[in-house]
């Protein structure tokens, strides 16, 4: 069961906050959330799993990063991802390289109060591969599967836990691994008394059975979470004792909500909407980068973009510019290439211009003089329909013509994998913080095999060299040798790829001024509470 | 067969009610059978719903098989209503958990709001329409007239928005969005689901009027939209009827003219008026998307279009039949209430 609170204890702990709206028609004072909480005004219909095994979405992250433990952690105070121990204390990697030994902290309890110890780590790392829910693939990336688990990790002391990989692994992607989700500490003894056939699953998409800065104290689908201190947190307590998050679909909504002092975060406001709070009193604009990017690619199986000068041309036909400073301003910063800023081996360069001379000459070069017609495949919603359009009004300039085609993003998606499209807008969020996650699908194609997961298959882009390349960075175990190895890789997927990166992502927020610590986004891919306070 | 008369009179009954159940299930039946083929050749993929866009083929086919898919269509319906017929709708791929869990929340959620607001529309709109009937092309009539204009031509997002700007932005008059204040929620165990009620069941008054402020303002949006509609409809039975003789012999006999238009004329559209309220009870009982969106109000409307979106059958099926069932009942209901008023229908 979900520990609740005592009741009366939310209406006494709301303070001046409740002395709101007692009787329709009276004039509210002007509301202020309660010193001691966090209120968030986001949307999170799309938070599908609360399970920390089976939670694929940002919205979930934002969740369970501060509800569980994992067994690494990125610095939230730095910039770029640094790693720091988490509830491994410390690892060390046999001489093969393949087997690691991680020393577990001592002294954790998990929110029930039982202690956790190495066999809470061992269920937990095999759990995932157990329950084979979409996340799963990340361990069968290294190697692990459901019937090697067992084996291959072990439980060695109290506070001991072994790991063998199929493969000489880079120290530093094992560990960038084990921050994400999947990665989580789970209290074994709790989630054994009430699982059901499923290892839990369907009880975890409800409850919690964590270590972490909050534990969960009640959700609702669709409508809202909230969390309460875990004040026995191994890291020291939190400085605020609730966070609420409420469902608000709509971002004018958000906007009133925030406007009126009920919420302390607006989550999802549009450009306009920030535009009117610039320079509000008692409202600061925020924004963090996150680790997502917005591309679009074209479909090498289609015969008209099998000419590499068509697809250079196409390259050169994006507002770069007027797409960050104009079409989504402080949504997204300009970047080319598909490691996302902040991560290891990630490159700045942005080999790319809008130059519409340059690519009626490209095409004049491929034999269209006098222009081509294309269509792109796009979801009907924020952002990419807009970047959409603005496309079609880029791309005249350099003779191509362009049809969008919007529907919603299921039926698009069905669409990609299927290799239907032409062009494709798309957004790319990466699943753990480590380069290989997305190596993994915009510069690996095996050959020989259908890999609709991948980006590189979906737009027929053949690549024996690059693919073995991108294997061989997965394997280096010194970082800065890794680090290279993957901006090699970017140069040559900007040149020759038929992707063209145009931006990623920034989270920007309104928040009350006197929130000060509280992160929408962080390097490890999620919101952080626990650092969140109240001047 | 020596049945008695009694006897027969109840067998007959039995029969019409045999027949009037066959028909209720029927006709759900079918409603499931549309929505559930239209369901199927949408092209959205709800397995992507559930694994996400970046699965592996073997767990995307595992989840396949999971959900029934890899079965052929007619199997895949029969299973579905074998399961429905013993209470069990399956999960909501979106949410994780029982439909039925799901629809207890957001439906009471929706008929709060529905019946607020439907209120509001006839407690104003008859008395409206009345007026514009009886003062025909002078200034009542045109001001009803103007209003009903309002309502039919204004987009319901942009007065959503608007209300709230003014109501709780500016003025400070009501609660925000959401049905309940954030520190509010919990207190009250949910019994009915409708929160006023079980507010009031456990005593928990500040909870009550809370929802109260809460509630007022997307329940006046769309009562605004059942005003204007109920409005034009009662002017016009309302006109249809005094031009009736039994209107002037009343006239003539000296009856007051309050008298004739709220007791006589009122008496005989009342038929015609039930059947107009419960089909704006039933439209607004479906969900209200654009109005549960601004105000952020987890009703029906919305769950069905997230379904919708998801290709997340199980939550569409169940919805729809919630809607259908509503459709029913308002039937029903109507049904018996003409018994009530007109001694011709009996």
């Amino acid at each position: 069961m979900m520990p609740s609170l005592p009741k009366r204890a939310l209406l006494t702990a709301g303070g001046a906050a409740l002395a709101a709206a007692a009787m329709p028609g009276t004039r509210e004072a002007q509301a202020q959330t309660p010193r001691t909480a966090l209120v968030i005004a986001a949307q999170i219909d799309d938070l599908v799993a609360l399970d920390p095994h089976h939670s694929f979405e940002v919205t979930g992250s934002d969740l369970l990063k501060n509800v569980y433990d994992q067994l690494f952690v990125l610095d939230p105070t730095k910039d770029t991802a640094e790693l720091q121990p988490g509830i491994a204390e410390s690892f060390t990697v046999s001489e093969d390289g393949k087997t690691y030994t991680f020393r577990i902290r001592q002294g954790v309890r998990f929110h029930s109060g039982n202690a956790l110890t190495a066999a809470d780590v061992v269920y937990s790392l095999r759990r995932p591969l157990m329950i084979n829910r979409t996340p799963a693939f990340m361990f069968r990336s290294v190697g692990l599967t459901r019937d090697n688990v067992e084996q291959n990790v072990r439980q060695t002391g109290d506070f001991e836990v072994q790991v063998t990989f199929n493969q000489a692994y880079a120290p530093t992607l094992i560990q960038n691994l084990f921050t994400a989700n999947i990665a989580s500490v789970l209290d074994s003894r709790l989630v054994q008394q009430n699982a059901g056939d499923d290892m839990g699953n369907s009880w975890l998409n409800r409850n919690s059975a964590a270590s972490g800065a909050y534990r969960l104290v009640r959700y609702q689908p669709n409508e809202s979470y909230m969390l309460e201190r875990n004040d026995q947190w191994w890291r020291g307590r939190a400085n605020l004792q609730r966070v609420i998050v409420r469902h608000v679909p709509e971002a004018a909504t958000q906007r009133l909500l925030l406007e009126r002092g009920d919420v302390d975060v607006a989550r999802n406001l549009t450009p306009t909407d920030i535009t009117a709070l610039r320079g509000r009193p008692n409202i600061t604009l925020a924004e963090f980068p996150r680790g997502t990017i917005q591309y679009f690619s074209a479909n090498l199986t289609f015969p008209l973009l099998q000419n590499p000068k068509v697809v250079e041309a196409l390259k050169y036909l994006v507002d770069y510019d007027g797409i960050a400073n104009n079409l989504l301003p402080g949504q997204v910063f300009p970047h080319q290439s598909f490691i996302p800023r902040a991560i290891l081996g990630a490159v700045d360069t942005r080999p790319y211009t809008y130059d519409p001379d340059r690519a009626r000459r490209l095409l004049a070069e491929a034999g269209h003089a006098n222009g081509i017609a294309l269509t792109i495949d796009t979801a009907n919603s924020f952002p990419s329909l807009d970047v959409a359009q603005t496309l079609q009004a880029s791309m005249a300039r350099g003779g191509v013509r362009l049809e969008v085609l919007p529907a919603t993003g299921a039926q698009v998606l069905a669409k990609f994998r299927a290799r239907n499209h032409q062009l494709f807008i798309g957004i790319w969020g990466l699943g753990y913080p480590d380069p290989h996650y997305n190596a993994d699908s915009f510069s690996s194609n095996p050959p020989g095999t259908d890999n609709p997961g991948k980006l590189t298959w979906r737009n027929g882009w053949d690549i024996p060299e690059l693919t073995r390349r991108t294997e061989s960075a997965m394997t280096e175990r010194d970082q800065n040798a890794r680090a290279a190895i993957y901006r090699q890789i970017q140069e040559e997927f900007m040149n020759t790829s038929p992707f063209a990166i145009f931006a990623q992502q920034q989270v920007q927020v309104a928040h009350r001024s006197n929130l000060r610590g509280y992160m929408a986004s962080s390097p490890g891919l999620s919101a952080i509470y626990w650092l969140a306070n109240k001047g | 067969m020596s049945a008695t008369m009694g006897g027969a009179g109840a067998l007959r009954g039995a029969r019409r009610g045999g027949e009037f159940v066959l028909q209720v299930a029927l006709t759900l039946l079918g409603l499931l059978a549309v929505t559930f083929f239209i369901g199927r050749v949408v092209p959205i993929d709800p397995v992507l719903a559930v694994v996400g866009d970046q699965a592996p083929r073997d767990v995307y086919e595992a989840v396949r098989a999971e959900l029934g898919l890899d079965q052929p269509l007619w199997m895949q319906f029969w299973l579905y209503v074998q399961k429905m017929a013993v209470g069990d709708f399956g999960t909501s791929l979106v949410t994780n958990r029982p439909v039925l869990d799901d629809i207890a929340r957001v439906f009471p959620a929706t008929l709060e709001l529905a019946t607020i607001a439907t209120i509001i529309g006839v407690v104003l709109g008859v008395p409206m329409g009345i007026a514009g009937a009886v003062y025909q092309d002078r200034w009542p009539d045109q001001l009803v007239r103007v209003i009903g204009l309002v309502g039919y031509s204004v987009p319901i997002f942009w007065l959503g928005i608007m209300g709230l700007l003014v109501f709780y932005g500016i003025l400070g008059w009501v609660s925000g969005p959401g049905r309940l204040g954030v520190f509010f929620e919990g207190i009250v165990d949910p019994v009915t689901g409708v929160i006023l009620i079980d507010a009031a069941i456990a005593g928990e008054w500040e909870v009550f009027w809370n929802a109260v402020s809460h509630v007022v303002l997307p329940a006046a949006v769309l009562g605004y939209f059942s005003i204007a509609y109920i409005a034009r409809m009662t002017r016009s039975f309302m006109l249809d009827q005094l031009s009736q003789e039994y209107v002037i012999t009343a006239r003539a006999k000296g009856l007051s003219e309050a008298r004739i238009i709220w007791v006589h004329a009122l008496k005989n559209i009342s038929v015609q008026l039930i059947t107009v309220i419960a089909l704006s009870y039933a439209r607004l009982l479906e969900g209200a998307v654009l109005t549960e969106t601004v105000f952020a109000w987890p009703g029906l409307g919305r769950y069905l279009t997230t379904a919708l979106l998801a290709a997340d059958m199980n939550a569409v099926l169940g919805g729809t039949l919630v809607v259908g069932a509503v459709f029913v009942g308002l039937n029903l209901l109507s049904d018996a209430l003409y018994k009530l008023m007109d001694p011709r229908a009996r």
